[in-house]
């Protein structure tokens, strides 16, 4: 035989070998299972918890984070559903990931809130963020939401659309109106009725801010809910979605149209009531952060005392509240800025003390 | 014998080819070709070091001059440079992105080392850690490292790093009695009072304690560790050797420990 030949079949044999060895040295992937259905058991149903799962590869970390947030005592998670991640230009959705999440949120007994955001490549302009959708695409937008309904039917409680849309930068740069918002509610709210009208669809989750008419960066929450209004939000949706943060203040510090605190929830309602929107309010972000080099923080000790004093008010005096849920559960991996001070476990599932003393506040576990 | 030695010539080839491949590869991979970054700043004869001002004592500007332990360090890697210090002031959440588009050189501001952020930046040698430490009173004979809080009161901050870490231990060690407290501050009291064996806190707030309560000690073997850098741009592989060069001396000077003293006090 050729001597090259015979060499060329001898590297070809040790790379197959080398190959064969690397492929035994490999874990055997992780079985996950479902397990036994559970049910929350708490003292404090309105808790619920805003999680991070969408970049979250493994599956036994999406399940281990759902447990968690069953044993702490929330009924509840808000979790960010990225349209752009699942659908193509094909208009084919990639279902793998959501039902993951889904199917053990529903098997931990919670509840699902999904936001749905982020618009694909092949839905804007080039050189625009992912958070610009155009009017030219609303339907695509609340095709997508109508399917997800449609698919989780019977799991999904409820879907937020869009994020803190009063914002420059959640709006893709575009000039922040009220108007446009409510007019992608208003198709999103017709397709989802369409397809699943069990499914609930909840409007506005703005961020709160105090910027003027006029601010390139957005525009005051109150002023911008208003404005929703004014364009007929009331009827195309069946609750209002609320960001609220306590930041420097104790949760009891009294609302003002010019404080941001905890309790401006309560002036979201004033403005509801006005426009005779009596549907729920759900709280789907909230919490204080405990950063020490956040100008916005407050101690750790804060932290824990302000926020389960919070959720206990609301539990006991805010019936028209629906759901709390603190921003947020865990990231998949550090962020080592201030968004790690929001987190209750960090990425090792490590439970932090203000994990346990919600937990101890539900009667959790 | 001609093919023998043929055969052989042709794998010392195939060794050098696969040599010089390997280094290629790892000088991309590690940016120490370039030198861009470090020309331009000698040139110019100025470094532009970004910081946010509002983390004393590492940097702080309430008192409308500059000041704090990486001010110091940026003006010794200047003057180690030969070269001026400009200070770019910067929001803390826009600190990489700042740097990302070269509205500064380099950045010093108490940043803990991310592997998640090196696909774009590098990180130095760490200069500080920031981490957990032990505190215990001058009279404490007992307590040295976290194997010796068994039996023992170990105070913390509520809802801190430190508690999270004392809950860890104390998941290892039952016996330990935790008391958390709403402050650092207020953890460390409870030792000078001798209320509490040892206190759980880190080395920047318990150092600044340290420094009005001599009576205190820090036990200088870190229970957990929050590496400080200096961070460049990942291309700006001279200019990172050249910054640990100078901290590879620094960091063993009595100049260092005159500026961690200055700022932190003696540990």
């Amino acid at each position: 035989m050729d001597a090259r030949l015979i060499s060329a079949s001898k590297i070809v044999g040790w790379g197959l070998a080398i190959l064969f060895i690397f492929q035994a040295m490999q874990p055997a992937p992780d079985l996950v299972v479902l397990g036994p259905p559970q049910a929350v058991e708490t003292t404090m149903p309105v808790l619920g918890v805003h999680t991070r799962l969408a970049d979250e590869v493994e599956e036994w970390k999406i399940k281990r984070s759902l447990e968690m947030v069953r044993e702490m005592g929330a009924t509840t998670i808000v979790e960010f559903f990225p349209w752009a991640y699942y659908q193509g230009e094909n208009r084919e959705i990639a279902w793998r990931q959501p039902d993951m999440i889904m199917e053990h949120a529903h098997n931990q007994g919670l509840q699902v809130i999904a936001r749905i955001g982020l618009t694909p490549e092949w839905a804007r302009p080039e050189e625009t963020t992912l958070n610009y959708l155009d009017q030219d695409h609303y339907a695509d937008f609340a095709a997508f939401a109508a399917e997800f309904a449609k698919r989780y039917d019977g799991k999904l409680h409820a879907i937020i659309v869009w994020n803190e849309p009063n914002l420059a930068f959640e709006w893709g740069y575009q000039p922040t109106t009220a108007a446009d918002y409510t007019e992608l509610l208003a198709q999103t709210y017709s397709a989802v009725q369409a397809k699943a009208p069990n499914v609930l669809v909840l409007g506005g989750a703005l961020a709160p801010t105090l910027e003027p008419q006029g601010s390139p960066w957005g525009l005051n929450d109150l002023i911008y809910l208003e404005e929703m209004y004014e364009a007929g939000a009331a009827d195309v949706m069946d609750g209002l979605a609320v960001h609220t943060y306590g930041f420097k203040f104790p949760p009891e510090t009294a609302p003002a149209p010019d404080l941001l605190n905890f309790r401006r929830y309560e002036l979201y309602r004033e403005i509801m009531t006005q426009y005779g929107d009596e549907n729920p309010v759900y709280i789907t972000e909230t919490g204080w952060n405990d950063h020490p080099r956040w100008t916005r923080a407050v101690r750790p000790g804060q932290r824990i005392d302000y926020t389960v004093r919070a959720m206990q008010h609301i539990e006991n005096t805010t019936p028209w509240v629906e759901t709390a849920a603190i921003w947020m559960f865990r990231t998949p991996a550090p962020t080592k800025s201030y968004m790690d001070a929001y987190t209750l476990v960090t990425p090792e599932f490590i439970e932090k003390p203000i994990y346990t003393a919600l937990q101890e506040a539900t009667g959790g576990k | 014998m001609e093919s023998r030695k043929l055969k052989a010539s042709s794998v010392k080839w195939h060794f050098i080819s696969f040599f010089i491949l390997l280094t290629l590869t790892f000088i991309l991979l590690t940016g120490c070709g370039s030198s861009e970054t470090l020309d331009r700043v000698q040139a110019n004869g100025v470094i532009r070091v970004g910081l946010d001002p509002t983390f004393p004592p590492f940097e702080n500007g309430d008192y409308g001059v500059l000041e704090g332990l990486d001010v110091d360090l940026a003006n010794v890697i200047g003057r180690e440079l030969g070269v001026n210090v400009e200070f770019v002031l910067l929001g803390y959440d826009g600190l990489y992105d700042a740097l990302l588009i070269d509205q500064c050189d380099i950045l010093i501001s108490a940043l803990a080392i991310d592997p998640a952020k090196q696909k774009d930046f590098a990180y130095s040698e760490p200069y500080f850690n920031a981490g957990q430490y032990l505190f215990v009173h001058e009279s404490n004979q007992i307590v040295v490292t976290t194997s010796d809080l068994e039996g023992t009161r170990l105070a913390v901050e509520t809802g801190s790093a430190g508690h999270v870490e004392a809950i860890a231990i104390k998941n290892s060690i039952p016996e330990i009695d935790l008391i958390t407290l709403p402050t650092p501050d207020d953890a460390l009291w409870t030792v000078l009072q001798l209320e509490n064996d040892a206190a759980l806190v880190d080395q920047v707030n318990g150092r600044i304690y340290l420094q009005q309560q001599p009576t205190l000690e820090m036990i200088d073997n870190p229970i957990t560790v929050e590496p400080y850098a200096v961070v460049t741009r990942r291309a700006d592989g001279a200019l990172l050797n050249e910054i640990n060069d100078i901290l590879e001396k620094l960091l063993i000077s009595d100049e260092w420990i005159a500026i961690e003293e200055k700022w932190l006090g003696p540990k």
